[in-house]
């Protein structure tokens, strides 16, 4: 009888073993990331969506909006060059005429800007402001996982999106002390961020939009910055073409800079 | 004591300028590729001046300066071409048509005109009239080839004049170096001689130059050697620390020139004997086998866009306190003496003397130590509001500007004020007399 009674109870416990194991690889199955996918791993697909070709040029449009109205807007030539993980891109100003002929090189943590009047090259900090609310540091980012340690947020994970917090490494160049990035679980492609000062202010809120094929690879055509504390100004980044290019290797050093003049992109 | 003396309305000098600019693009029907950075712009500006205040240079209005309108048209072109085997051709040139006059005047200068051959890919050879620009200094580059070519001069001015020059610059994978030869060209600062007229100005001497520059550690750094009747040797630094802060600092050693020395103490000593009857001694800048200049200075972004630049400005070729202690008595001497009419020609005399003794002294940049500080700020839309300071940090003078300008694609409006303070017997002091209020227009089509 005892025995008996013995028996009956261990078969409990080990079907409530099995049930909660069970449940566990469920919840798991679920979430397919935790155990599927690391945060770090799903960073690196985010990158590898951003970085087309290891050598690409594009135009593209940046227009600042106060209020829904059109404030500002500049035309830009870009060639970018990516070398063990590191991005480096020259960009031409092409419009409006107050800003044509300017040219600006972004090799890693790195910038420089010429300018046509001055005919001098002088060494600019990232947050300094391209146009609206984007800053020269913005347009370096080709990839999050060099400046950046990345684990989930579980607050703010949908069904269907990531939450990825992303955390300045020392000395790695990062613009932001911190961002949260919100990634689509199906494509692994991010929908939108929050950039973060050191200071713990909310600087901007940023949308990825418009996917498109380009090259091979989805790739969002239109960004729409926010600014942190008056959503009624943002900037929107938008991409007008996308080209594998490339260039002279020279062509993206300082030095070179002043000699350096808008390649057409056909 | 009040180092701001309020602007007086009625005293100031009163620049009207109306611009107009185009921008044509793609020029088709020239040899080569052609790139679309070519652009022509016409400038229209006019100018009227008003009496100043007496100030130590003009004692009593001694030089009874009146009213006067001037101005005219600018036309600026400029454009590159790209040729198939990488080699360039680039031109940029300033027409002036002076309207003011009984008749009109017409001058031209040729900013650039020179070509690039590029026999490798990390070879480049320029010849020609060229701008180089060197250093990361705002207000002064004391490390840089040609030092008064600075970013808040050209950033006010006409497009920049070049020097004509040959120069070999090679790419290797980590640093960048370049040598180069500037000759000797010399021709009448007149405005009927036609180099002068047409070309631009000439080059007093010949200069020879090396240059190296690379970075390490995210610290810009270029170091020159150039000979052109002295050597001078010259090191760049800049870097940017974390997302707000750009550092940068130029040091320049220049070898004192013996007959440059010899004229400005003679300059000196004919002024101080004449008001003492006592010979001084030598300046100390010019017993020295050569002089040090150095800026340090910082470029600090706020995070809400705003720039703050703040330099300064030690100056070894400078007088000290106590020689120019010497030179103003002889300044204040003559506002006594202009007092009375049947000494001008007295005034006249000692005045031109003190001026030819500041020109070769390099005025304003006579003493030894200037703070500079710039801020500038944007409000959206298109409107931005600058104001700087230059002070000489030894008697506590200066020059204050303040800017307000609007700028859309193709037009733009600027209002600046420009006020001299300190003391009447202080450097800046010297230039009370050229308040200005500047009001500009630039549009385009």
């Amino acid at each position: 009888m005892e025995r008996s009674i013995r028996c009956r109870a261990w078969r409990h416990r080990f079907c409530r073993v099995i049930m909660v194991g069970l449940f566990l690889c469920l919840s798991f199955a679920q979430t397919g990331g935790a155990s599927a996918e690391t945060a770090a791993e799903i960073l690196r697909r985010v990158d590898e969506s951003r970085a087309l070709r290891p050598q690409f040029a594009f135009e593209m449009a940046l227009t600042a909006y106060q209020s829904g109205e059109e404030i500002d807007r500049y035309t830009l030539a870009g060639y970018v060059r990516i070398e063990a993980e590191k991005a480096q891109t020259l960009l031409y100003f092409l419009d409006p005429p107050k800003v044509n002929g300017q040219k600006m090189l972004m090799r890693g943590d790195e910038i420089w800007m010429h300018f046509p009047k001055t005919k001098n090259v002088i060494k600019l900090s990232p947050i300094q402001i391209l146009l609206g609310e984007v800053a020269n540091g913005d347009l370096l980012q080709i990839g999050f996982s060099s400046a950046y340690q990345c684990r989930f947020l579980s607050d703010g994970e949908a069904a269907d999106h990531w939450c990825l917090l992303l955390e300045a490494r020392e000395n790695e160049g990062a613009n932001y002390q911190k961002i949260i990035l919100w990634v689509d679980k199906e494509t692994a492609l991010p929908v939108t961020g929050e950039f973060y000062a050191r200071s713990g202010k909310l600087l901007k809120r940023v949308l990825y939009q418009d996917y498109q094929i380009v090259l091979g690879k989805p790739f969002a055509m239109k960004v729409t910055i926010h600014d942190g504390t008056q959503p009624d100004r943002y900037t929107v980044m938008q991409y007008m073409r996308l080209v594998e290019k490339s260039l002279p290797v020279n062509y993206y050093r300082k030095e070179y800079l002043p000699r350096f003049t808008y390649v057409p992109l056909n | 004591m009040n180092k701001f003396k309020p602007c007086l309305f009625w005293n100031i000098l009163l620049t009207l300028g109306l611009g107009l600019g185009f921008l044509i693009i793609d020029i088709t029907g020239c040899s080569g590729q052609v790139v679309p950075n070519t652009a022509f712009s016409v400038q229209n500006c006019w100018e009227l001046s008003i009496p100043a205040l007496p100030s130590l240079l003009n004692p009593g209005n001694f030089l009874q300066l009146e009213p006067a309108l001037t101005g005219g048209l600018l036309l600026n072109g400029e454009g590159a071409w790209i040729f198939a085997n990488g080699g360039r051709l680039v031109f940029a040139d300033t027409v002036q048509l002076r309207l003011d006059g009984n008749e009109p005047v017409v001058s031209n200068r040729l900013n650039e005109l020179y070509f690039t051959l590029n026999p490798s890919d990390c070879f480049f050879l320029d010849v020609g009239k060229q701008v180089l620009n060197t250093g990361a200094g705002f207000f002064l580059n004391p490390a840089g080839l040609w030092p008064e070519q600075t970013a808040v001069r050209q950033e006010r001015a006409t497009p920049p004049e070049g020097k004509v020059l040959l120069r070999g610059e090679y790419l290797f994978p980590n640093l960048t170096m370049a040598v180069g030869w500037a000759p000797q060209l010399a021709w009448a600062e007149d405005g009927d001689a036609v180099l002068w007229k047409y070309f631009g100005s000439p080059q007093k001497t010949a200069l020879t130059w090396a240059m190296v520059s690379g970075g390490f550690a995210g610290t810009d750094l270029s170091v020159l050697f150039s000979y052109g009747g002295q050597w001078k040797t010259g090191l760049n630094l800049a870097k940017v620390w974390g997302d707000q802060l750009e550092t940068h600092c130029a040091i320049g050693w220049e070898e004192r020139d013996e007959s440059q020395s010899r004229q400005l103490n003679k300059l000196f000593c004919a002024l101080v004997e004449e008001e003492t009857g006592a010979s001084p001694p030598p300046l100390k800048a010019t017993t020295a086998k050569g002089s040090l200049k150095a800026l340090f200075g910082g470029h600090y972004t706020f995070t809400g866009g705003e720039n703050l630049i703040i330099e300064y400005f030690y100056n070894g070729s400078g007088l000290t306190r106590k020689e120019w202690e010497r030179v103003l008595p002889y300044l204040t001497t003559n506002t006594v003496l202009a007092s009375e009419a049947q000494n001008y020609p007295v005034v006249a005399a000692r005045l031109q003397r003190a001026i030819a003794f500041f020109a070769e002294a390099g005025f304003p940049g006579l003493l030894r130590h200037y703070g500079m500080i710039r801020f500038y700020k944007e409000f959206r839309p298109h409107l931005a509001w600058e104001q700087m300071a230059i002070q000489n940090l030894v008697d506590q003078s200066g020059l204050a500007i303040f800017r307000l300008s609007y700028e859309q694609d193709r037009y733009s409006l600027a209002f600046e004020v420009q006020i001299p303070y300190g003391k009447k017997e202080s450097e800046f002091g010297l230039l009370t007399g050229e308040r200005q209020l500047k009001f500009q227009i630039n549009a385009g089509l």
